[in-house]
C-alpha cells in the first residue's frame, strides 16, 4: 500500500543559496541515498515523486519547510524515515518531524517571515510603521505577459509586528501569494533604500492561522 | 573570512550556489593538523569545473592522505569578480573560504587553451604575483597539469612546474618533495630537485634561442635538468585510485551525473585528435572493477544516471558483459546508463537496446568529414554505409533525431568535401523516410554541428597551417548554401575563437606577454562567446609586437624545432611525420587492436602495447 509522508525541516545557512528547482534535484538525490522505499512515477521518465508544499525564494532561510512523498511499503515506519533522513542530510538541513499529512497543500493560507535588519534605527521603524499603516500599498508589478499591473499589497498583509531588531510579517501564501521582498521594495520605492536584511520563513499556517501540518 | 559579509555579497550576484560550498561529500579538515594545503583550481565556472572527472579523482586521492587538505577553487563569473574586487575579497577556496594566497600549492588543470586568461586572472584575484620569477618564496608553489600541459609554453613565465601526463603518482611525489623543503624552503633548490622527478617539467630551467625567422633555434636545459621530459602514465588501471564518492553539487552543473572511467587512451589514431595520441597507450579497467566502482558512486551520491566515460566507449573490449552486469543493479535502482563517445562502426542493435532500457536521450555520432576521401585523410575509418546503417538502426529503435559532428578546415579539404557534409545529412533524412514502418506523424531532425579544425601538438597535423578567419567563414557558407532541407540544421563554432585557440595550441613562451596584456585589458572567459573580444586580443598582440598568424596559419617544415620538442609523450616525431605523409596520400592506418604501427608509445610498457591483440 502506498503511504503519504510529510517531512518538516529547517533549511539554513549555505542552503539559502539553493533555489527551489535545485532543491528539488538535491532532495531527490539525497533521498536516493537512503533505503526509504520511495514511490517512483511510472512514466517514460520515471523519477522519485517528491513535492514541496510552498516554494522558498533564493536567499531565504526557513524554519518550517514541508516536503511530501509516498512510500511503497506502509510498514516502513515514520521513525525509520526520520532517522534515515537525518543520516544523509547535510548539516544545513535539520529534520524537525516526519508524519502523515493532515491537510492538503492547497489549504496553505499564510506564511510568517522574520526580517532581521543589520541596522534597525528608530527612524526606520517609524517609517516602516507609517508605511504598513497606510490604507493601500500600491505597487506596480509585471504580470506573466510582461505588462505592468497595479496591485494593492495591503490586503495581503495579515499581520505585522515591528520588533527590536526585526519585523515579523504574516503574509498571504499559496494562492494570492505575497513575497516579502516585493513589500520591501515597495517601501524602498516610496521611501529610501533599507539596510541589508536576512529573511527567514518561520511558519506556515492554514486559513484559521493554525500551524500547517 | 567574514562569513556574513561574504554571504551578503553572494546574494547580489547570479547563481550564488557557485560560491557557497558545503556540498555533500566535500571534505573539511582541521587546518592545524595538515602539512600541505592544496588549492585545486579549475580555470572556468563552477558548473564546468565540477563536471570534470580528473579533478574528482585527484581531489579524492589527495584528501585520502591525512597530511594533505585539497580544496576546490573555480573562476568566479564576471559579476562576482566585480563584487570581489570592489570589496577586496581575495580568491578563496570553497571548503574553508580561506584565501588561496596562503596555501602551500596552487594547482591548475589546463583543459583548453582558452582558459589561459582565467589562470592569470585567478592568480591576480588571489593577490599572487603572476610571474614565477616574481614569487621568491617556495609557497605558494604554482603548478599545472592536464592535456594542455603537452605544450605549456605560452604559460611558461607564470607556472613554476608542469606535470606531464597522468597525475595520480607524480603529483604526490612533488607534494612529498615540497614537504621535505617546507614552506620556507629554497624555491630554486626545490625546482632543481623537482625537475629530476620523471614527468615534471620546470620551464625556467630551459633556455630558448630563436632564429632570425622567429622559429626556434635551440632548447637548452640548465642546472642538470633533463634534455627530454617524458610524460607519466598509470600502467595498471585496476589498482589506480578511483573515488568512491563525488562532491554532489546543489546547483545544476553541465554533466550532472555520476561518471565511471572505463579506459584511458584510444586505439584509433584519428589524425586531428590530440587526445588520441597524448593519452596512449590504451589501458582498460576490468569489468568487475568498473562495475563495483560504478555501484559505489551511485550509492554514495544518489545520482540516477551514470556515464561510462572514455575517448571511445564502444571500443571497450568487454562492453556487452559489462553492461549486462551493470544492468543487474541499475534497473532495480532506477539508474540510467549513458554511453558517450559511440562510434558508428561498432554500434550494435544490442547496445542500443541496453541504453534504451531506462531512458532515451539523443544519439550523437562524429563522422568528422563529409566525404570518404577526407575521412581517409584524417584516418577516421568509418564508411558511409556504416553511418547509414547506424542511423537506420537508431530510427528503427524509435529515435527521430540524430546529431552529427563535423570539422571544417581539415588539411586537403575542398568545397566538394564541404558539400558532402550537407549531402550526408540529406541522405540520412532520406533514410528515415525510406523506412517502411516509420512512426506516423513524426518528423526527423538531423543536427549538424561544425567546428573549425585547430592543428594541435603531438598529432600528425602539428605541422599544418590553420585556415584564416575569412576562409573559415567562406567554408561555413559553402555548407550552409548546400543544405536544402529544414530537416537538417547546421550550427557552427565561432571562428574567431577557433583562431585564438589555434594560436595558443602551438604557441611558444613569447606569447606569455600577450596573455598578460590581454588579461590587463579585461580578457577572461575567452571560451564564452559573450566574454570573447578579439579586438582586445589584437591590441594585445600589436602592443607585444607578436603576429598571431605566425603560430596559427604557418606551415611548419618537418625539421623545424617545435616549442614542445623537448617534451616526450611516447609517440615519436618520426611516426607523426610518416602519418602526415600517409594522410596526404589518403591512406589509412590500422587501429591499435588490428596491428601495431610502432608509434613509440610502447616505451611505457603498458596496456595494449604489451597485451595480446
Amino acid at each position: 500500500m502506498l503511504k503519504n509522508v510529510r517531512v518538516f525541516y529547517k533549511k539554513k545557512s549555505q542552503l539559502k543559496f539553493v533555489s527551489h528547482l535545485d532543491m528539488n534535484r538535491f532532495m531527490t538525490r539525497t533521498i536516493r541515498r537512503t533505503n526509504i522505499p520511495v514511490w517512483y512515477t511510472e512514466g517514460f521518465n520515471c523519477h522519485a515523486y517528491i513535492t514541496f508544499a510552498l516554494p522558498l525564494s533564493l536567499g531565504f532561510e526557513s524554519d518550517y519547510e514541508i516536503m511530501d512523498f509516498k512510500v511503497t511499503d506502509d510498514n516502513y515506519s515514520l521513525e525509520n524515515i526520520k532517522s534515515e533522513l537525518i543520516r544523509v542530510m547535510p548539516e544545513f538541513i535539520e529534520i524537525i518531524d516526519v508524519s502523515e499529512p493532515v491537510l492538503k497543500t492547497g489549504k496553505i493560507a499564510y506564511a510568517e517571515f522574520s526580517i532581521a535588519f543589520e541596522e534597525f534605527s528608530d527612524d526606520i521603524k517609524k517609517d516602516i510603521n507609517a508605511f504598513f499603516s497606510k490604507e493601500n500599498i500600491v505597487c506596480i508589478k509585471k504580470n506573466k505577459k510582461g505588462v505592468d499591473k497595479t496591485v494593492d499589497l495591503k490586503p495581503k498583509i495579515k499581520n505585522y509586528i515591528i520588533d527590536d531588531d526585526k519585523i515579523i510579517l504574516t503574509l498571504n501564501a499559496g494562492n494570492d501569494n505575497l513575497n516579502p521582498t516585493l513589500l520591501l521594495s515597495a517601501f524602498e520605492d516610496e521611501f529610501y533604500a533599507l539596510p541589508f536584511c536576512a529573511i527567514t520563513r518561520t511558519k506556515i499556517f492554514d486559513e484559521q492561522l493554525n500551524l500547517f501540518k | 573570512m567574514d562569513t556574513n559579509r561574504l554571504e551578503k555579497l553572494m546574494l547580489s550576484v547570479q547563481k550564488p550556489g557557485r560560491y557557497s560550498g558545503g556540498e555533500i561529500n566535500s571534505v573539511i579538515k582541521d587546518k592545524s593538523k595538515v602539512d600541505v594545503r592544496f588549492a585545486f583550481c579549475f580555470p572556468d565556472t563552477y558548473e564546468i569545473g565540477m563536471s570534470h572527472l580528473g579533478m574528482k579523482i585527484l581531489y579524492s586521492q589527495f584528501n585520502a592522505r591525512d597530511d594533505i587538505w585539497c580544496e576546490r577553487v573555480f573562476a568566479p563569473w564576471v559579476d562576482f569578480e566585480e563584487v570581489m574586487r570592489q570589496n577586496d575579497i581575495p580568491l578563496f577556496a570553497l571548503e574553508s573560504r580561506d584565501s588561496i594566497k596562503d596555501f602551500d600549492i596552487i594547482g591548475f588543470t589546463l583543459q583548453y587553451e582558452l582558459s589561459y586568461t582565467n589562470v592569470l586572472n585567478m592568480l591576480d584575484l588571489a593577490g599572487i604575483p603572476l610571474k614565477s620569477a616574481d614569487r621568491k618564496g617556495l609557497a605558494p608553489l604554482v603548478v599545472a597539469g592536464g592535456p594542455c600541459a603537452c605544450n605549456p609554453e605560452p604559460l611558461a613565465d607564470f607556472i613554476d612546474l608542469f606535470f606531464l601526463g597522468e597525475g595520480e603518482e607524480v603529483d604526490l611525489e612533488v607534494i612529498d618533495l615540497y614537504k621535505k623543503y617546507g614552506k620556507n624552503g629554497d624555491k630554486q633548490a626545490f625546482l632543481r630537485e623537482a625537475a629530476q622527478i620523471p614527468g615534471v617539467y620546470v620551464p625556467s630551467l630551459y633556455d630558448i634561442e630563436y632564429n632570425d625567422d622567429k622559429t626556434i633555434k635551440a632548447i637548452t636545459p640548465k642546472d642538470n635538468a633533463p634534455k627530454v621530459i617524458q610524460k607519466r602514465i598509470i600502467r595498471d588501471m585496476n589498482s589506480v585510485h578511483y573515488p568512491d564518492k563525488f562532491v554532489v553539487p546543489y546547483i545544476e552543473i553541465v554533466h550532472d551525473r555520476a561518471v565511471q572511467e572505463i579506459f584511458r587512451g584510444c586505439i584509433r589514431g584519428c589524425r586531428f585528435c590530440q587526445a588520441g595520441f597524448i593519452y596512449r597507450p590504451v589501458r582498460e579497467k576490468s569489468p568487475d572493477v568498473i562495475n563495483k566502482q560504478a555501484k559505489a558512486i551511485c550509492d554514495n551520491t544518489g545520482y540516477d544516471e551514470i556515464s561510462l566515460s572514455s575517448l571511445s566507449t564502444s571500443d571497450y573490449s568487454q562492453l556487452e558483459p559489462l553492461l549486462n552486469d551493470m544492468l543487474d543493479w541499475s534497473q532495480k535502482d532506477n539508474v540510467s546508463l549513458s554511453l558517450p563517445s559511440l562510434r558508428v562502426d561498432n554500434f550494435s542493435k544490442e547496445l542500443l537496446d541496453k541504453i534504451n532500457h531506462v531512458r532515451k536521450s539523443g544519439l550523437t555520432f562524429a563522422p568528422e568529414a563529409g566525404t570518404q576521401r577526407l575521412r581517409d585523410v584524417i584516418n577516421k575509418n568509418v564508411t558511409e554505409e556504416e553511418i547509414m546503417r547506424t542511423c537506420r538502426m537508431a530510427f528503427e529503435g524509435g529515435y527521430t533525431s540524430v546529431k552529427l559532428y563535423f570539422m571544417l578546415g581539415l588539411p586537403t579539404e575542398t568545397d566538394e568535401d564541404l558539400k558532402g557534409i550537407a549531402e550526408l545529412g540529406q541522405k540520412i533524412v532520406n533514410e528515415f523516410y525510406a523506412m517502411p514502418n516509420k512512426p506516423k506523424g513524426k518528423s526527423v531532425n538531423v543536427s549538424i554541428s561544425v567546428s573549425t579544425f585547430v592543428p594541435k601538438p603531438f598529432t600528425p597535423f602539428e605541422f599544418e597551417p590553420q585556415i584564416d578567419i575569412e576562409e573559415m567563414r567562406r567554408r561555413q557558407s559553402v555548407i550552409r548554401d548546400s543544405v536544402t532541407t529544414r530537416k537538417v540544421s547546421v550550427s557552427w563554432h565561432e571562428s574567431k575563437v577557433s583562431f585564438l585557440e589555434g594560436v595558443f595550441a602551438r604557441g611558444d613562451r613569447r606569447l606569455g606577454s600577450v596573455i598578460e596584456t590581454a588579461v590587463k585589458k579585461g580578457c577572461r572567459f575567452d571560451g564564452w562567446d559573450e566574454c570573447f573580444h578579439l579586438d582586445k586580443w589584437i591590441e594585445a598582440f600589436n602592443e607585444c609586437g607578436i603576429e598571431p598568424e605566425f603560430f596559427a596559419n604557418r606551415k611548419r617544415e618537418f625539421d623545424e624545432i617545435l616549442p614542445w620538442d623537448h617534451l616526450d609523450y611516447g609517440v615519436s616525431k618520426t611516426f607523426l611525420i610518416n602519418e602526415n605523409k600517409t594522410a596526404y596520400a589518403a591512406i589509412t592506418t590500422p587501429n591499435c587492436k588490428e596491428r601495431c604501427s610502432n608509434c613509440g608509445a610502447a616505451c611505457f610498457k603498458g596496456g595494449i602495447c604489451v597485451e595480446k591483440r
